[in-house]
């Protein structure tokens, strides 16, 4: 009896022992290159280089070696521009970051070629695109059930035959105000308290150029997170239309507060810029906003794809892009 | 005296054989034999010059033989016979008559690939997929040995005079255990083609059953050359291929969807699978309209002369099936349903669940599978049959809520949500067969096949007060369908035991639907509603013409050849497309237990299914090809080696090389429905070439059969959209290796092991971390980017499982049959990796992950038999 109790026992064991596979990052090998992100734009001047190495994952450590021996060839239509490095970092420039100044315009061929020490050289090429045709944007409250929402209404004219990309990155401010009135309701003094700028999430629910908002993405809430809330679209579906983009964020209603002599108030406003993007910094801004969504394919049920660059030699980006910025936008009511 | 006799006894020996020896010295050819003949028996002989008599007499010495022994012995096989007429001995060509018939089981159910072998002349064929057979052999008497694997053999004796038909039955009297089919002209041995697997019933139900259900496309999938693709899942990757280049043909008709429960089950019930041709290379020109396989399912017609069926509970489905005569011995009737009975105990759960609930919860899955065929048949000569298949899934959560706790303003709240998803085919074949005449079988089949996938959602939110209220309610509708109507017909001739020659044309209208949408918003409350409506439909009206011919050809006593052509028109859209496929395999004959095989074989597709996972989702859907995603092509070589070795014992050795082009792979982001509005410029197009050896070892005894098998492969793509060079196939398993055993203890029992390891599948995995980008005007968010920088660059850990299954039977006082079914899957518990990804720890450090997700699985089923 003892015997087939032991018996079942590893029997027992043995069908219940799940066996753990490994993966060796060692089977993973990879060289380390060059990493560039450089988007040059139209109506900024100041042109951000990042170059950095890139980290091969059998390294099993996420910490790149400093760059050494670095060569930065900006050119602007064949012209060679200067090449600077910010030592300490400014609002704009990160501290260890290359930049070049100057204005770009619409049709400059940009070309960036770039070397380190134990690294393979790179090089890229973009082109500076139009700007947004943007014909109106429009905000409205769209009524829906506890949650309301802010729609801005993008209308935009896409020029016919020419193959274009386009991005939309709303800031939202939320002002405190603090206002004195006299007896007489004379307003005497006035001041904004407080005051926050951030980056508004939007959501694409009514959007059918936003193709993540459609089909069983939706009805199982699958909705696409965009990098840095900078949506992105082409002009595939609306070529050489006059089209109006819906994009929906959650509203938050004005307030004011009235006491004797003092009102107080919190604003809302909003701020979108408008992005024309070249073909390369669309494709890379669309395969990394893909890749960071693609869950099924994180779990080995769907095709992950690589991540898009026009690097040779490298890793990134060279995308030129232009902006459009509207000014702040009063909250509809 | 005994010592004379024994001294003599050489030289009497010596003077007996010395004139034999002479005779079969001297007598080399025919017409010598004859001439002597004439001259000792002094008769006069006359014959045609064009006889051939100058081939060599390999018979027995005809010394000492009477003229009528020795003529007899010197003309057989050579095709003549003598006549005796007056003084004249007068030569004659034999005439030739044709055998034709069925071969059935003694239910009547014809019997599909059974061999008609002449032992008389050595010449052989095998049934049709209608069990008919015609042999063509001369006149006398001949020794017919008729055999299928599972059933033994049966031997006739017959002399044949005329053209005779003959309905053969393979009774369970020859069912013997030990009783081995010693000649079967369906074995690799034996056939053309390279890459042909049969399967019977038999051979689906040989113990081991899936969550009780013993499967079609799981059984595909554990043979050499095949990936299985994701666990669990319907996969079926044939040579490098993709999951939509498989032909799935029901009694002819084509089927899109095969999967149930997300191709945990396919759509085929064993319980009505007569017989399943499966071609991975070697395609006969008959077949055409997909790259990678065919999977030729033929179901049984029906006992014609008693009422039989079966009863079978699982784990997750009950079946059911029920056979018989409608008109004893001409018509029969055969009926088998299948359903999945989980919704049978979810819905008194979610009734007990909801009963002291106000908030309503509804879930319910299930799915189905109906089979019927009425087969009748009018005569010798002519018989129909009507097939019908209908299965269907669905998939319903319906949830009501009622909450006023946390609303201001509003007396009521109630929240609606509702999904219900649907997917299936339906299929009919109304086949009619004819014999015109012994050598010449025509078959000619109306086709319909309808495929569907549909789903309805609908949230509906809304907020009710006295006066006042606020609502958001959002439906979305989605319909897929593809509809096929046309026919198939068939001339099945064979002039000589030499020549099988098969032509017949497909023509299928297609009227694809692959998308039909219809979202609504409605969002507001009593004073402004905001509505939102988006349709969306694409239709494609296509014509697929096929005209085939192909001849299965002896050429000599030891090459065959079967040659062909496939031609298909297909036009859609304004666009027609053209192709001539050629396809020829060759076998040589090495010796009697060792052939030799080549095939060349070209294939076309012309649709395209449209998928962005490897799940097999209900809602993929196929499309066909225009001007702009053009027909996929395909060619491919095999070549192999294959011999009977002693002691039940064969061995093949099969190599193949396969180039595809024109390969479609949907780029459609992330998207579980992809879009047909654009669905052209979503698609990238590219070309992949596989290649490998397949090795097979068995062993049949009768009692245990054991195999194993070995596939060395590679499976590459290169599509320029998404890597610049080569890359692996999700599917590229390197090695594969199935070692099999089953094995009857006694009558009463059954078991059957199969261990089945592969190189895992591939996965694409981050090869480099970088630094986030700034956007200008929107940042950074100050993290790391992964970089996948090569498709498919990473080999997940090896697959091994072990599958056990046991069979107990039992024979009831009525004579039924039980049968106790207990299988484990995964038998040790081994979670076979899923995915593997990397990822970076807090401390920075990247670590290797692997995901494994199905564990042992347990099932066991009921079976009555009656």
């Amino acid at each position: 009896m003892m015997n087939l109790k032991a018996y079942l026992s590893c029997c027992l064991l043995l069908l219940l022992a799940a066996c753990n596979d490994k993966l060796d990052l060692d089977d993973v090998r990879s060289d380390e290159r060059l990493v560039l992100y450089c988007m040059p734009c139209a109506g900024l001047d100041t042109t951000l280089i990042q170059l950095s190495r890139s980290v091969p994952v059998h390294k099993r450590r996420a910490e790149p070696e400093p760059l050494q021996g670095v060569r930065i060839v900006f050119s602007v239509n064949g012209e060679e521009q200067l090449v600077l490095r910010s030592e300490k970092g400014t609002p704009t420039v990160p501290a260890g970051c290359y930049y070049v100044v100057g204005q770009w315009h619409e049709g400059d061929a940009i070309d960036l070629t770039a070397e380190a020490e134990d690294l393979p050289p790179i090089q890229a090429h973009t082109v500076i695109p139009s700007a947004f045709p943007l014909k109106e944007v429009d905000l409205a409250v769209k009524p829906g059930v506890d949650d309301r929402m802010v729609q801005f209404r993008i209308t935009f004219a896409d020029p016919d035959g020419t193959d274009d990309c386009y991005g939309v990155h709303v800031l939202h401010k939320s002002e405190y105000k603090r206002e004195l009135f006299d007896e007489h309701g004379t307003l005497i003094a006035s001041e904004v308290e407080e005051a926050y700028i951030n980056p508004f999430y939007l959501e694409a629910d009514d959007e059918p150029l936003m193709e993540s908002s459609t089909g069983l993405n939706s009805v199982f809430e699958l909705y696409d997170d965009y990098y840095q809330n900078l949506y992105i679209w082409d002009d595939r579906l609306v070529q050489g239309k006059t089209y109006t983009l819906r994009m929906n964020g959650y509203y938050s209603a004005d307030g004011v507060w009235e006491e004797e002599g003092e009102r107080r108030s919190q604003l809302h406003t909003y701020k979108l810029r408008l992005y024309t993007l070249s073909p390369e910094m669309y494709r890379y801004l669309k395969s990394l906003n893909d890749n960071a969504n693609n869950e099924l394919g994180h779990a080995g049920l769907a095709p992950l794809r690589n991540l898009y660059t026009n690097v040779e030699g490298g890793f990134g980006v060279l995308g030129g892009c232009r902006i459009v910025e509207t000014g702040w936008l009063d909250n509809p009511s | 005296m005994k010592a004379s006799v024994l001294r003599a006894f050489p030289v009497l020996l010596l003077s007996c054989l010395l004139p034999l020896a002479a005779w079969a010295q001297t007598g080399t050819t025919v017409r010598q034999q004859l001439e002597r003949l004439k001259s000792v028996h002094a008769v006069r002989l006359v014959y045609d010059a064009s006889l051939k008599l100058d081939v060599p007499y390999r018979g027995r010495p005809l010394d000492g033989m009477t003229l009528s022994q020795g003529l007899d012995e010197l003309l057989r096989g050579t095709g003549l016979k003598w006549v005796a007429e007056r003084q004249y001995i007068v030569l004659r060509p034999l005439e030739r008559y044709t055998l034709s018939g069925y071969v059935r089981q003694d239910n009547g159910e014809t019997i599909i690939n059974a061999t008609v072998w002449d032992q008389t002349t050595g010449s052989g064929t095998l049934t049709n997929e209608y069990g008919f057979f015609s042999l063509t052999l001369p006149e006398g008497f001949h020794r017919l040995r008729v055999s299928f694997v599972g059933l033994g053999e049966r031997t006739l004796e017959l002399t044949l005079t005329r053209n005779r038909q003959l309905d053969i039955r393979l009774t369970p009297d020859y069912r013997l255990d030990e009783v081995l089919v010693t000649a079967d002209l369906n074995s690799p041995l034996s056939t053309t083609q390279t890459g042909k697997v049969s399967l019977t019933q038999q051979g689906l139900n040989r113990g081991f059953a899936l969550l009780s259900s013993s499967d079609v496309v799981k059984t595909l999938q554990g043979l050499s050359g095949v990936a299985a693709g994701t666990e669990l899942i319907s996969g079926l990757y044939v040579h490098g291929g993709g999951n939509d280049e498989n032909l799935f043909l029901l009694d002819g008709t084509p089927l899109y969807q095969v999967n149930h429960l997300g191709g945990l089950f396919s759509a085929f019930n064993t319980d009505i699978v007569k017989n399943i041709d499966f071609y991975k290379s070697g395609f006969p020109a008959r077949y055409g309209g997909r790259l990678s396989s065919v999977v030729d399912v033929r179901t049984n017609d029906g006992n014609l002369e008693k009422l039989h069926g079966s009863f079978s509970l699982g784990l997750l489905d009950g079946r059911f099936q029920l056979e018989g005569p409608l008109r004893k011995g001409r018509t029969s009737f055969n009926v088998a349903m299948r359903r999945t009975w989980l919704d049978a105990l979810t819905a008194p759960f979610f009734a007990a669940y909801n009963s002291s609930r106000t908030d309503k919860l509804n879930m319910r899955y299930a799915f189905h599978d109906i089979n019927a065929k009425v087969t009748h048949i009018f005569s010798d000569r002519s018989r129909a049959s009507l097939s019908f298949y209908s299965g269907n899934d669905f998939f319903k959560v319906d949830s009501k809520q009622h909450d006023n706790s946390y609303i201001q303003d509003y007396d009521k709240d109630f929240y609606h949500v509702k999904f219900n998803m649907e997917w299936g085919n339906t299929a009919t074949t109304l086949n009619w067969e004819y014999r015109w005449t012994p050598r010449l079988f025509a078959s000619v089949s109306g086709l319909y096949a309808h495929n569907r996938s549909n789903y309805y959602f609908l949230e509906d939110d809304k907020q009710t007060g006295e006066d006042r209220w606020q609502l958001s309610l959002q439906e979305q509708r989605s319909r897929s369908t593809i509809d096929d109507v046309g026919y198939h017909a068939e001339l099945d001739y064979r002039p000589g035991t030499d020549h099988h020659v098969r032509m017949g044309s497909t023509y299928l209208y297609h009227l694809f639907r692959p998308q039909q949408t219809d979202n609504r918003h409605y969002a507001g409350t009593e004073e402004a509603v905001d509505t939102l409506r988006r349709r969306g439909r694409a239709s494609y009206r296509g014509h697929e013409f096929a005209l085939y011919a192909e001849d299965d050809i002896r050429l000599g006593d030891r090459w065959k050849l079967n040659a062909g052509l496939h031609y298909t028109l297909f036009h859609v859209s304004g666009k027609t497309f053209h192709s001539l496929e050629p396809r020829v395999a060759v076998r040589y004959q090495l010796d009697d237990r060792t052939t030799l095989k080549a095939s060349y074989a070209e294939m076309s597709q012309f649709m395209h299914q449209l998928s962005n996972t490897y799940i097999n989702l209900p809602t993929d859907y196929w499309v066909p090809s225009t001007d702009r995603v053009r027909p996929m092509r395909s060619r491919q070589y095999a070549a192999g080696v294959y011999r009977a070795l002693p002691g039940h014992l064969g061995l093949s050795v099969e190599a193949y090389y396969k180039t595809m082009s024109r390969l479609v792979e949907y780029d459609g982001g992330n998207q579980l429905t992809p879009a047909v509005s654009h669905w052209e410029s979503l698609v990238r197009t590219g070309k992949g070439k596989a290649y490998g050896v397949e090795t097979e070892l068995t062993y049949d005894d009768g009692r245990t059969s054991a195999a194993a098998s070995y596939t060395l492969s590679w499976s590459r793509r290169k599509m320029p959209a998404f890597f610049s060079g080569w890359y692996p196939d999700k599917f590229d398993n390197r090695h594969k290796l199935t070692l099999s055993l089953h094995h009857r203890f006694t009558r009463r029992i059954e078991g059957y092991a199969a261990w089945n390891f592969h190189s895992g599948n591939r996965m694409t995995v981050a090869t480099q971390l970088v630094e986030a980008p700034i956007v200008p005007g929107a940042g950074s968010d100050g993290t790391w980017e992964w970089v996948f920088d090569s498709p498919n660059n990473v080999s997940l850990p090896a697959y091994h499982r072990l599958d056990l299954g046991f069979n107990f039977r039992r024979t009831t006082k009525r004579g039924y049959e039980r049968i106790w079914n207990v299988s484990l899957y995964n038998a040790y518990n081994h979670k076979n990796a899923l995915y593997a990804r990397v990822v970076r720890r807090d401390d920075g450090t990247l670590k290797g992950k692997v995901t494994g997700v199905f564990p042992i699985l347990p099932s066991f089923s009921y079976t009555l038999k009656f």
